[in-house]
């Protein structure tokens, strides 16, 4: 049995035990890499089999893990959240970041900064969690409203009131920097860039504790949202309180979103592409989507982070940056493909 | 892998550099680097940020990025023992995990007076051991600070000076009161015309004609990549000021001008004299 | 056993349904005919019981819609809906297994699976039953959603399954295969069942009884072979005479 077995969808395999055995191990591999890769050296060899000195030991559970683990609890949520919204949307174009859920919940930290001044406390990062998930609620709601005044979910409405809302919130931010100081300004840009550069252990702990319960909470509804994608007629037809799936998703997915935004700032594109790959390559069961864009989605942002980090070192490329870069491309293929018809 | 973590844990907060003077230098900050440079303890610098270009042996040093965007691993790749910085490095996270991983940081002012030079040069000294050298690189500050005193004394009036930086796409910033560039004009014997704000704001073509000062004063910098003094004076606004009229437009070297280093003195000696002399 | 009583439904003030009473008994299959616009799918909808009454009552086995839940109302009854297409590459088999809900989160038990291979025999699908839904033409899509709600009421008996023009993109070999299933469903579980079509002949050929909606109302109804007749058809259609053939 070679590897391809592993990708091939007439693979004898079953889909469930062919995904995981091609993603986890690939997860693993980014995760070693990362560790290993960065201005100080630290073989892989010794990450795993120990023989550590006191520098790469301090190095590594100060700077090293702690990003790590951050930048692959960012990449779960933004990958979920993805797959739930496209889900949510019936629309395999729908991203957080491009239906503007993103830029409202950056909007309401952005305000939270300028009021209350920039966070690094536990209360200071779930305040600032909670802003952006009041920011993303109010906005998925918007978005929900205004993609339907059709009667149908229609891509072109979403998309445009994506770009209204991220016009929107683009003016609310020019606002709130002519009203902020140096210093605020500062903290500002830096966040808004997307950077996972200042992880701490308390950020991991803040950004698991929001996106490990959201996984879950997802995968719990993996079959609903399966069925949602018959429509909601029919899903009620098969017994789903669609009313009550819409608010469970929405709620967890601006959770989701708020926690990564409050933490990292923008990060684009992730929750378009993860799931994208996975259904490309495992087909579109909730069930299996869910967990795998979190564990593709990890591993994805932690690769992403760990070029941003080293390519221009000893300074850094917002990681925000390097994920448009790849993402922005991706999504006018898609468009294009989705618009020809071919998706 | 628990008991790994508490090891970590316990070494990052243990005190490596505890009562031993400082050799491996990471210093953060044009002045900060200057100050080691004139206390000539550089031998113990192994990097610098790219703000520390002067004397220009400081540019040779290893770059450790720009003071306001550092990165923790590049810091600590170059295995220091003690990390100095202004207010001004950031961002705070990054000094957080530098912090845990158990490096030493000590924080100077972001000089934006005479005391802070002062009280930034002691530090420095007393950090290195070299109490004495510093004290004397304050005295030879005050007196070359003393004779520009004197000189000004004697000016018949005070020159109105709008001190620009502009890096020729987006809108020229003004410094305000409560910045080094002001602080530095006043030394000099100058009157900072934007006395109506503190820190940095936009400069408008029309706030420019009511500043209505006699000189311009940028750094090299912000001339070079303006194109030049054609490219100053084009500057909505600049060209109806009476500077703009007489062309008299001053440039310093940026470190010079708003580092507050142990060369103060020297800055408000060269801007005294560029502001008196004649066109 | 279906029951609605004098049930009317109105959207922003607009009179869809007036009026209308109906039942559908055990075994039975009723046939809702009519012009574009006549609310045939309206009805179904109502029958279903996804749009609230504007007035009237509905009951199934004596209890009334509102007393059920969506999930009790779920497990009695299914719908087959107009096309619905998806835009995510689901195989026909995870399609199918969507009937299998149950309000479980878990995946599909053995008995489900059963169920569901042996619905894909019946339409004839177990041949594509891995190939992606998107990738079928419009029938077997069709033939795959039929197995989905069958699939959904399958292990009940006297169930109520309607269905909303479910020969429109069947060919005709399919278009008897539909019905003997409904047939057959109708005398070995006790199924009732009530569909939406066009074609009057069909309607006549497999229905026992028929209902001709007119802007709302019943404009009649009764034996499929004693009211799908020339004179209603051609009044109601607005037609000559010898323009219609049933």
């Amino acid at each position: 049995m070679s590897i391809f077995s592993l990708v091939r969808r007439d693979s004898p395999i079953s889909t469930t035990h062919r995904a995981f055995l091609l993603i986890c191990p690939l997860v693993f591999v980014i995760f070693l890499f990362s560790l290993s890769i960065g201005a100080i050296s630290i073989p892989a060899k010794a990450l795993v089999f120990g023989g550590l000195d006191q520098l790469q030991q301090s190095v590594l559970f100060n700077i090293r893990l702690p990003r790590a683990i951050l930048a692959m609890s960012v990449g779960a949520s933004l990958g979920i959240s993805g797959a739930a919204m496209q889900g949510l949307f019936r629309n395999p174009l729908a991203d957080p970041g491009l239906i503007g859920i993103s830029s409202g919940a950056a909007l309401a930290v952005a305000i939270s900064i300028v009021l209350i001044g920039p966070a690094t406390g536990f209360l200071g990062l779930y305040g600032m969690g909670f802003a952006a998930f009041i920011g993303g609620t109010i906005t998925s709601l918007v978005i929900l409203r205004l993609s339907k005044i059709s009667g149908l979910f229609s891509v072109t409405h979403m998309l445009l009131a994506g770009i209204a809302i991220n016009a929107l919130t683009f003016a609310g931010t020019g606002v709130l920097t002519y009203l902020s100081d140096d210093q605020q300004l500062r903290a500002f840009t830096f966040w808004t860039m997307g950077s996972l550069g200042g992880a701490l252990w308390s950020q991991v702990f803040v950004s698991a504790s929001i996106t490990v319960p959201a996984i879950w909470i997802l995968v719990l509804k993996a079959r609903q949202l399966n069925i949602l994608l018959l429509g909601e007629e029919n899903a009620t037809y098969l017994g789903i309180d669609t009313v009550r799936l819409k608010r469970t998703i929405i709620l967890t997915t601006a959770l989701t979103v708020g926690a990564a935004v409050a933490i990292s700032g923008l990060i684009g594109f992730v929750g378009l592409v993860v799931p994208h790959l996975i259904r490309l390559l495992f087909g579109a069961n909730h069930q299996l989507l869910i967990p795998l864009s979190a564990l593709l989605g990890a591993g994805l942002l932690l690769l992403a982070d760990t070029f941003a980090r080293t390519i221009v070192s000893p300074a850094e490329l917002p990681v925000g940056v390097l994920t448009s870069l790849i993402g922005g491309p991706f999504f006018l293929w898609l468009l294009i493909k989705q618009t020809s018809g071919k998706l | 892998m628990r008991k790994i973590f508490i090891l970590a844990f316990l070494f990052a907060s243990s005190n490596v550099t505890a009562g031993e003077l400082p050799n491996r230098i990471v210093s953060v900050g044009g002045a900060v680097t200057e100050i080691i440079y004139a206390l000539e303890e550089d031998q113990r610098l192994v990097g610098a940020d790219t703000t520390s270009y002067y004397p220009p042996l400081a540019a040779k040093l290893p770059k450790v990025g720009y003071q306001r965007n550092l990165s923790a691993e590049g810091i600590l790749s170059l295995n220091p023992d003690l990390l100095l910085v202004t207010d001004d490095a950031g961002p705070p996270p990054v000094l957080v995990q530098i912090k845990n991983a158990g490096l030493k940081i000590v924080t100077l002012k972001s000089a934006k007076s005479v005391a802070h030079v002062r009280q930034n040069i002691l530090l420095v000294g007393d950090v290195l051991g070299k109490t004495d050298q510093a004290q004397n690189i304050v005295t030879g500050l005050d007196q070359i600070l003393q004779k520009v005193s004197l000189k000004v004394s004697k000016q018949t009036s005070k020159p109105s000076i709008l001190f620009l930086t502009s890096h020729g796409t987006s809108t020229p910033m003004v410094a305000g009161v409560e910045t080094s560039a002001s602080a530095l004009i006043d030394l000099a014997g100058g009157r900072n015309v934007a006395d109506g704000f503190s820190g940095y704001k936009p400069l408008t073509p029309e706030a420019a004609v009511k500043y209505a000062p006699d000189i311009i004063l940028i750094t090299s910098r912000s001339l070079k990549m303006n194109g030049g003094k054609e490219g100053i004076l084009k500057i909505p606004g600049i060209g109806l000021t009476p500077a703009g009229k007489a062309e008299h437009i001053i440039h310093m070297d940026g470190l010079l001008l708003l580092g507050f280093g142990p060369r103060t003195g020297a800055a408000a000696m060269e801007l005294h004299e560029k502001m008196q002399a004649p066109l | 056993m279906l029951v609605a009583n004098n049930i009317s439904f109105k959207v922003s003030g607009k009179t869809i349904l007036s009026d209308v009473s109906l039942s559908v008994g055990r075994g039975e299959i009723l046939s809702i005919l009519g012009p574009n616009g006549a609310g045939k799918s309206t009805l179904l909808k109502c029958l279903s019981g996804f749009y609230t009454l504007s007035a009237g009552t509905i009951f199934l086995e004596n209890k009334p819609y509102s007393e059920l839940s969506l999930s009790e109302l779920s497990q009695r009854r299914a719908v087959l809906s107009q096309q619905v297409s998806i835009d995510f590459p689901f195989t026909v088999f995870e399609v199918a297994s969507m009937g299998r809900n149950l309000g479980r989160s878990d995946g599909l038990g053995y008995l489900d699976k059963n169920i569901i291979n042996e619905l894909l025999d019946l339409t004839a699908m177990t041949s594509m039953k891995d190939r992606l839904f998107s990738s079928l033409s419009g029938g077997e899509q069709q033939r795959v959603h039929l197995t989905r709600v069958l699939a959904q009421i399958w292990d009940q008996e006297d169930a109520l399954l309607l269905l909303d023009e479910p020969t429109s993109a069947l060919d005709l070999k399919h278009q008897f295969m539909l019905f003997e299933i409904c047939r057959t469903l109708c005398e070995t579980k006790g199924f009732s069942i009530v569909t939406v079509l066009h074609d009057l002949r069909l309607a006549k050929a497999v229905s026992d009884r028929t209902i001709f909606l007119q802007k709302g109302r019943i404009y009649a109804s009764g034996d499929s072979a004693a009211t799908i007749t020339a004179p209603i058809v051609s009044s109601l259609y607005e037609l000559k005479p010898e323009q219609v053939f049933l």
